[in-house]
């Protein structure tokens, strides 16, 4: 005599030999079906944004427009322009800086973005903004052992010929000709540091001269240093450097002679190192 | 293999990938991975705009195209007098109308007349 149970159990025995589902080819074929469609859902076919502000730019996207404003602004000049359409990036003046920055570390040439940030960080607040931004963004520490270094016959500091004031916001402590015998570029090289000596970037730096004026903003060139800027200037012509916005300007500043170690001469650097006062 | 065995892999494979790609699908994408031509049509308008400016600037053709191309449009001459088509509708400035008719024309394109 088969009790019930019995019954139950040979009956799904039965049943089971029948079904069409076998438990584990099915799992395999979900894991088969997981992989395939994670492959498509993911790479081949994956969700794209769409209607996006340039908030939303990838980094290269986001660095491709705002190169794109600042060569816009060369055309136009319109500030107003240039800031409505960095608005949505936030602040204006550090969305150009950092894409200014990674050109530089990419050997590129920043070009017209060094023009927009120095308004930018000149306008509406000098320095403050500009040189916040900068210290915090993640740019390579200075590294002076790529800086060459002056002979000691080259060095000679002369008095600032500017007129510096208690209400000024940097003070004149470096004034030097500045000999380089492999580069021989007569450049005015601006240094600018804090009131405990540390690189000071973002600081804005305008050269004039008879016939116009450029600007640039320390610290565009991270690989030689955060407070670095520099100018190319032509010889015989004079020129004067405001740094800040309070600072009266060092003027009679021009090319020096160097000598090069084959006794060529050759137009020098200037070199200014500037101190936030406090 | 049995068709049995064919006939549940099969079933697996339609559950899993149903699955998955209902996962990758749902998830919103990430808030900073757009590219320009993903930009609102405003933004690209502008972006458009931006460009015919810096061709205005540098005269740089190439550069111009390469930049349009980021926008992924299929015909970049078209694309451009089609923005100063609009841009005439909306009483742009004439600098970046005449900005746009100088890079549709240089592009091969045929701009639009000016007003």
């Amino acid at each position: 005599m088969r009790s019930p149970s019995s019954f139950r159990n040979r009956a799904r025995r039965v049943q089971s030999r029948h079904s069409p589902f076998r438990p584990s080819l099915l799992l395999l074929g979900i894991v088969i079906g997981i992989i395939l469609g994670a492959v498509y859902g993911f790479w081949i076919d994956p969700v794209k944004m769409s209607d996006a502000l340039p908030s939303g730019l990838r980094s290269d996207a986001r660095d491709q427009y705002v190169m794109l404003v600042a060569a816009a602004y060369m055309q136009d000049r319109n500030l107003d322009r240039a800031k409505q359409r960095l608005a949505p990036l936030g602040d204006p003046a550090r969305a150009v800086i950092t894409t200014a920055q990674k050109l530089v570390a990419q050997g590129k040439d920043p070009g017209a973005l060094v023009t927009l940030a120095t308004i930018l960080t000149g306008a509406a607040a000098p320095m403050t903004q500009a040189t916040a931004i900068m210290a915090a963004s993640p740019v390579k520490p200075p590294t002076p052992t790529s800086r060459v270094t002056l002979p000691p016959t080259a060095a000679q500091t002369s008095a600032a010929t500017s007129s510096l004031t208690p209400s000024a916001d940097f003070k004149l402590i470096t004034n030097e000709k500045y000999c380089n015998d492999v580069e021989r570029k007569p450049l005015i090289i601006v240094d600018t540091v804090d009131e405990n000596n540390k690189p000071l970037a973002g600081v804005r730096v305008m050269i004039k001269w008879a016939e116009g004026q450029d600007g640039f903003v320390t610290g565009l060139k991270p690989e030689i240093s955060n407070s670095y800027g520099d100018f190319l200037m032509q010889v015989g012509t004079t020129y004067s450097v405001q740094v800040g916005s309070r600072t009266p300007p060092v003027t009679g500043i021009g090319t020096s002679t160097c000598v090069s170690s084959r006794n060529i001469p050759y137009p020098g650097a200037t070199r200014l190192v500037f101190k936030r006062e406090k | 293999m049995t068709r049995t065995a064919i006939f549940n892999i099969l079933i697996g494979v339609i559950i899993g990938s149903v699955l998955a790609i209902g996962y990758a699908w749902s998830r919103p994408p990430k808030a900073d991975d757009a590219t320009l031509d993903l930009l609102r049509a405003d933004y690209k308008t502008d972006t458009v705009v931006m460009i015919a400016q810096a061709y205005a600037v540098d005269s740089n053709l190439d550069l111009a195209r390469s930049r349009l191309a980021a926008l992924n449009v299929k015909n970049p001459a078209q694309h451009v007098a089609d923005v100063t088509r609009q841009l005439i509708i909306k009483v742009a400035p004439p600098t970046d109308l005449r900005a746009l008719v100088a890079l549709t024309t240089a592009l091969g394109g045929t701009p639009p007349a000016l007003p």
